[in-house]
């Protein structure tokens, strides 16, 4: 276990996130694959069965689980590649693009296809498809991926085998956007509403059936872009909430479970299981709207809150992972290695003071907040936080609703902020991470407002475009200064990616981002 | 048997009445009482997140500010043509999206159905060849044990214990939810059997008492005494007599087969009505919970009465009395 030391002093086995220079062309992802293969004899062949009990919150929006919008989880890379990937020292480096480059300003970026890539139709992957499926991801109303509507003014094909993207703004750390999860390239099709619904990508599976509600069934593509590749023969993805994760393992049905709670790894580890856990992964952020008659409208009260939240506690009981990283009321992740932690980590007296000062000596009440039980192990982990809160006097009760609608349930009301809610974060580049709560986002800072707002703004535009890494970093942390003492919304911290599989599944790998991972090029099962 | 047929058209007609009241039951439970669906969907402290102008809207796109009288026949219309309306999230077809779980759920509760009562049967019979017997005191205290527990336990320990334990049954059912009905019909072991023991234990007792009552009557003794084999004495004569009692029991187990599914497909996540209906409240979608509440109701009507045609052909003395009426 990494410890909250070793993240906070930027050593060797901390992962940092940054811009490339300008220009470069980022390690090949092939070279990533051979490696971890290297040394072993891959057996040809096998089904991968995983269950996952992470709910499918997408399923509010459609039940056609064949876009990748509304794909049964968020591990889209079973069955489509994007423009690039960041891997697991969260360095963006290429996918389906084989380079990109920016203009002396980073708001032009060009991005070099990767030639002789098919979709599982046959057809080839060409600047056309790149081109839709940005235009598509960028689209106001039918786009879903955020960073693209907020950063792209256009796109243009360079030839057959390039794209160029045209920025609203300057962006060092653009190439980190084109690798989201949903991100994914697409065939073009005349009518952007009609893409994407026929579950064809260029990933090593192909789409044979799919029920996002409950599983979906994949065989291997053989004309993949990596030669030989992948090793196993069907990939299946089950959603098993509950008891069903260890059920399905315990049982043999599955070879291996995504995101296990924790709590759990005893268990699956006495049937053999082995579990990997990356250096960090989602986060859950409290959004607090601002914008109404509420007591945390007042920042004494929000600093309040953050200061009785026992993160510790939480890593402690949840995660049993006393030395890992706490939140810093930002969206920056314990990971990146520009990443500032909060001057006091706890102090319930200092809380009592400001609440006193804010009017509530003898303790608040506050609406509840909603949250789904997007990870198995959150209704235990609110109950922590709900009683640490109650130490200071602050009565907050965390109201569980289903994880399917949940999305258009917050957003119903209070447009365009909605409800009070956690939000999953998870761990991306800087740019991205402190993006969240700008102006660029309408719903994450709450209707944070104010000179502190204005000034973060002006910071935010600045750093984007700020191409010496000392000066960028010293921007980020004035951001996250200015985020620490008005407290727009409250990170809680502590969460690790997991993976656990049967051991004689090889090479599958938790990443710190979520959707990143697993990479089935390198997974193989030993008979 | 035009008496019989009287009969028969008295309880459609009467099942047709039946229906109508709960249309009425359902329009008042979920679009009136104790508010209308808004208050109903939105609770008391979340109504800080709407303005006026939302709930106007809201209630609009609910039809709740029509009369009453014109809802309901709406409400009315729909539910008699299997007519649902769309889903509020999503916006499609409410019978689209629950019509495949409709039809898992019916596979697995028509085998319960039917294998209940044959369990039950052959139970009964047995228990009932040496009443106060040790066979009947372990099938009896065996039955009653299993039906004190609640169908979620019973549930999980079929999990474990023949599925995890000994292998003998998938633990998590890999199928969707449009799987052909042989595939639904294959993962469906655990879940009847599991549905099965709640409803043994009840018609079993029925049965039982039916026969041992029937075994001790003289019109057996008198046959017994002429010579008939006592396995037809059973078979045919004493147990078309004790069925009739425990048909009724039958009827009360379909009826209740409706809360077991809920449970029981929760616990298996198997892909039926129940986890629908689950999924609908929770997340408050008044045209789904209508819709299957009101098949759930229509199933209840038809087998109950099919139950008591089934009783009308099988006891002639209810033929008899109404002919002598």
């Amino acid at each position: 276990m990494l410890s909250r030391r070793d993240f906070l002093a930027g050593s060797a086995v901390i992962i940092g996130v940054g811009a490339l220079p300008k220009g470069a062309a980022a390690q090949p992802i092939t070279d990533f694959v051979d490696s971890l293969i290297e040394g072993q004899s891959p057996r040809q062949g096998g089904k991968l069965v995983y269950g996952n009990p992470v709910p499918n919150w997408a399923l509010g929006q459609s039940d056609r689980g064949q876009h990748p919008y509304f794909f049964m989880d968020i591990q889209t890379r079973g069955i489509w590649n994007a423009l690039t990937w960041v891997d697991e020292e969260l360095n963006v480096v290429p996918e389906l693009a084989e380079s990109f480059e920016a203009n002396d300003d980073a708001t032009v970026w060009e991005y070099k296809l990767r030639e002789g890539v098919h979709f599982h139709d046959g057809k080839e992957f060409t600047s056309e498809d790149a081109v839709a499926s940005a235009r598509l991801h960028a689209h106001p109303t039918l786009g879903g991926v955020g960073f693209f509507k907020q950063d792209i003014k256009s796109v243009e094909a360079v030839g057959k085998y390039g794209i160029r993207f045209h920025l609203n703004r300057p962006n060092v750390e653009f190439p980190h956007a084109t690798a989201e999860y949903r991100a994914m390239m697409l065939p073009a099709r005349e009518n952007l509403e009609n893409m994407g619904y026929d579950g064809i990508g260029t990933g090593p599976f192909r789409l044979i059936e799919i029920d996002n509600k409950r599983q979906f069934l994949a065989e291997r593509f053989e004309n993949y872009w990596m030669p030989n590749k992948p090793y196993i023969e069907e990939l299946q993805g089950v959603l098993a909430m509950g008891q069903s994760a260890i059920n399905g393992f315990q049982s043999g049905q599955f070879n291996a479970v995504y995101n296990a709670d924790p709590g759990q790894f005893d268990q699956f580890s006495s049937v053999g299981g082995v579990a990997n856990s990356a250096p960090s992964g989602d986060q859950f952020w409290l959004v607090l709207p601002k914008n109404m008659n509420l007591p945390w409208n007042d920042v004494r009260v929000r600093k309040a809150m953050s200061l009785a939240i026992d993160r510790p506690r939480v890593n402690r009981i949840i995660y049993g992972d006393p030395e890992g990283w706490t939140g810093n009321d930002t969206h920056m992740n314990g990971v990146n290695k520009e990443f500032q932690p909060r001057s006091v980590e706890r102090d319930v007296t200092e809380a009592k003071r400001l609440l006193a000062e804010a009017g509530y000596p003898n303790g608040i009440d506050l609406p509840a907040i909603f949250y789904c039980p997007g990870y198995p192990e959150e209704p235990r982990l609110w109950a922590v936080v709900g009683e640490s809160l109650k130490e200071a006097g602050i009565n907050l009760e965390f109201a569980e609703r289903p994880c399917d609608g949940f999305n258009p349930f917050t957003m119903a009301v209070n447009k365009p902020i909605g409800r009070p809610r956690r939000n999953l974060v998870g761990a991306r580049n800087p740019n991205i991470n402190l993006s969240r709560l700008s102006s660029l986002n309408d719903a994450e800072p709450g209707g944070w407002s104010g000179p502190g707002f204005e000034r973060y703004n002006e910071l935010l535009t600045r750093a984007a475009a700020e191409t010496d890494d000392q000066a960028r970093l010293a921007i980020y942390h004035e951001m996250q200064t200015i985020a620490q003492e008005e407290v727009p919304g409250i990170m809680i911290g502590g969460r690790r990616t997991n993976v656990v599989h049967a051991p004689n599944v090889f090479n599958l790998r938790a990443h710190t981002q979520l959707w990143q991972g697993p990479r089935y090029e390198s997974v193989w099962i030993d008979a | 048997m035009s008496t019989v047929l009287a009969l028969i058209v008295r309880r459609l007609a009467l099942s047709g009445v039946i229906l109508v009241l709960v249309s009425g039951i359902v329009f008042i439970g979920t679009e009136i009482l104790p508010g209308d669906a808004l208050d109903a969907t939105i609770p008391a402290d979340e109504l800080m997140y709407y303005s006026d102008e939302d709930l106007a809207r809201m209630r609009a796109e609910l039809g709740l500010d029509k009369p009453a009288a014109e809802r309901f026949l709406n409400v009315f219309r729909g539910l008699i043509t299997f007519d649902f309306g769309v889903t509020l999230m999503t916006r499609e077809s409410v019978i689209n999206s629950i019509i495949h779980p409709l039809l898992n759920s019916l596979i697995m509760a028509s085998v319960a159905i039917v294998l209940t009562p044959l369990v039950a049967i052959a139970l009964g019979i047995w228990a009932s060849l040496k009443p106060g017997g040790r066979t009947d005191g372990i099938v009896s205290g065996a039955t009653l044990f299993a039906y004190s527990m609640p169908d979620f336990v019973v549930g999980n320990v079929f999990v474990i214990v023949f599925a995890i334990w000994l292998g003998l049954a998938p633990a998590v059912l890999l199928i969707t939810e449009s799987a052909p009905w042989y595939q639904i019909l294959a993962v469906s072991i655990l879940p009847v059997l599991a549905l099965t023991v709640s409803g043994v234990a009840y018609q079993f007792r029925l049965l039982r008492a039916g026969m041992v009552e029937a075994l001790a009557s003289e019109f057996i003794e008198r046959s017994r005494l002429s010579g008939v084999p006592e396995w037809r004495l059973v078979i045919i004569h004493a147990l078309p007599a004790a069925l009739i009692p425990m048909l009724n029991g039958t009827a009360q187990f379909v009826a209740g087969i409706i809360s077991g599914v809920v449970v029981i497909e929760a616990v298996f996540k198997f892909p039926g009505i129940g986890i629908e209906l689950i999924r609908s409240v929770s997340q408050r979608e008044v045209p789904t919970v209508q819709a299957i509440t009101f098949l759930a109701a229509f199933a209840v009507i038809v087998s109950n009465l099919m139950a008591d045609i089934s009783i009308l052909a099988l006891d002639p003395r209810v033929r008899r009395a109404k002919n002598d009426r």
